[in-house]
């Protein structure tokens, strides 16, 4: 658990800094969405965040991006939609978004994040990015094989803690510090 | 969001219940400024849940984002999936895991329900992205979004559906950890 006597841009370093050696290895069920999603709140360091109906809520998300739908949509990294929700939280703060110009914020960081995510990686699609689909048992096996978590999708992780931090740090340092 | 629905006890009365409810109260918010489909879906879904700690809103909150990822749309032509799809997606995950943490061995389960959501949606509407299933890009379009009255005349219906789906699909776990 992050410190919360330390100021919120700091809680991000370390908990940046703890992941990359923390996710490195994967335990066998670690969840990219949840992993973005929890890491966030975590840093945010609510009492009330800590609920495991956060963890279950973002649970079904990887999952949702080994989607591929019959006209060949593929659905998004689980980390985007982790990092989305962590988005919502944060420029939330201690009240409701409710105000048409909260919810255009909020709904204009999601925008930011997966153009600068995309930007990043090429894609914001499970598929593209990671290069299996993970629907089929097969390629989890190749998925496994060559340390696919390692070499890519724990560094979307951070990538997505770190950018979800970067363009919310005025609602960090107004809610959360 | 909570409504006297909760009166009722079994919870697939209480689904129904919500569902005639929102078509009643969902229309007029293509009115106001500031709707997140996303949003709607999961917090209306947590109120027939019916536990204190799923009134928090932290989870209106969270879900608004996704409203906006529905708009997206990459240089290769990929869009965002539709905010009532998100916020089902979310719903499917809190219902499964039930009281505790969701166990690993259900997560094959959840996998099944989301592909199976999914599934039905786009057999039902046509397709999962925002773009497609309301006709407009509404990174340009909001304007024609609006004055075509596109949330009353699809948009809750996406709602009411993704409900109506998440009720249908997560029946037996419903049953036994939302009693």
């Amino acid at each position: 658990m992050t410190s919360t006597n330390k100021d919120i841009m700091t809680r991000f370093d370390e908990k940046l800094e703890h992941l990359k050696e923390q996710i490195k290895r994967p335990n066998p069920g670690a969840n990219c969405a949840i992993l973005t999603f929890k890491n966030i709140l975590d840093v945010l360091g609510k009492e009330e965040l800590k609920s495991h109906y956060f963890t279950n809520l973002a649970a079904p998300f990887p999952l949702f991006g080994g989607y591929k739908s019959k006209d060949g949509w593929k659905g998004p990294c689980g980390t985007v939609s982790g990092a989305l929700a962590g988005i919502g939280v944060i420029i939330g703060g201690p009240k409701e978004i409710s105000k048409a110009s909260e919810v255009r914020k909020a709904e204009m960081n999601a925008g930011r994040f997966a153009i600068q995510f995309a930007k990043k990686f090429g894609s914001i699609c499970c598929a593209d990015i990671c290069g299996y689909d993970l629907t089929n048992p097969d390629n989890m096996m190749e998925y496994m094989k060559n340390n696919t978590w390692e070499n890519k999708c724990m560094h979307f992780v951070l990538f997505a803690i770190d950018q979800v931090r970067k363009q919310t740090e005025k609602e960090l340092k107004k809610h959360w510090e | 969001m909570t409504s006297n629905i909760n009166s009722q006890k079994d919870i697939f009365e209480r689904f129904k219940a919500k569902i005639e409810e929102l078509k009643v109260s969902l229309p007029p918010y293509g009115r106001t400024p500031g709707n997140s489909c996303a949003a709607h879906t999961l917090t209306n879904i947590l109120d027939v849940l019916n536990k204190k700690e799923l009134d928090a809103f932290y989870f209106n909150n969270l879900a608004v984002p996704f409203s906006g990822f529905g708009s997206y749309v990459n240089e290769k032509g990929w869009k965002g999936p539709c905010g009532a799809v998100s916020g089902a997606i979310a719903a499917i995950g809190l219902i499964i895991g039930g009281q505790e943490k969701t166990n690993p061995q259900e997560v094959p389960l959840v996998f099944t329900k989301v592909i199976q959501f999914a599934d039905k949606f786009e057999k039902k509407f046509g397709s999962i992205s925002c773009h497609e299933l309301c006709g407009l890009d509404l990174t340009k379009q909001y304007s024609t979004y609006n004055k075509e009255n596109i949330w009353q005349k699809k948009c809750v219906n996406f709602i009411y559906h993704a409900i109506e789906l998440v009720s249908k699909l997560t029946r037996k776990d419903l049953k036994t950890k939302w009693k």
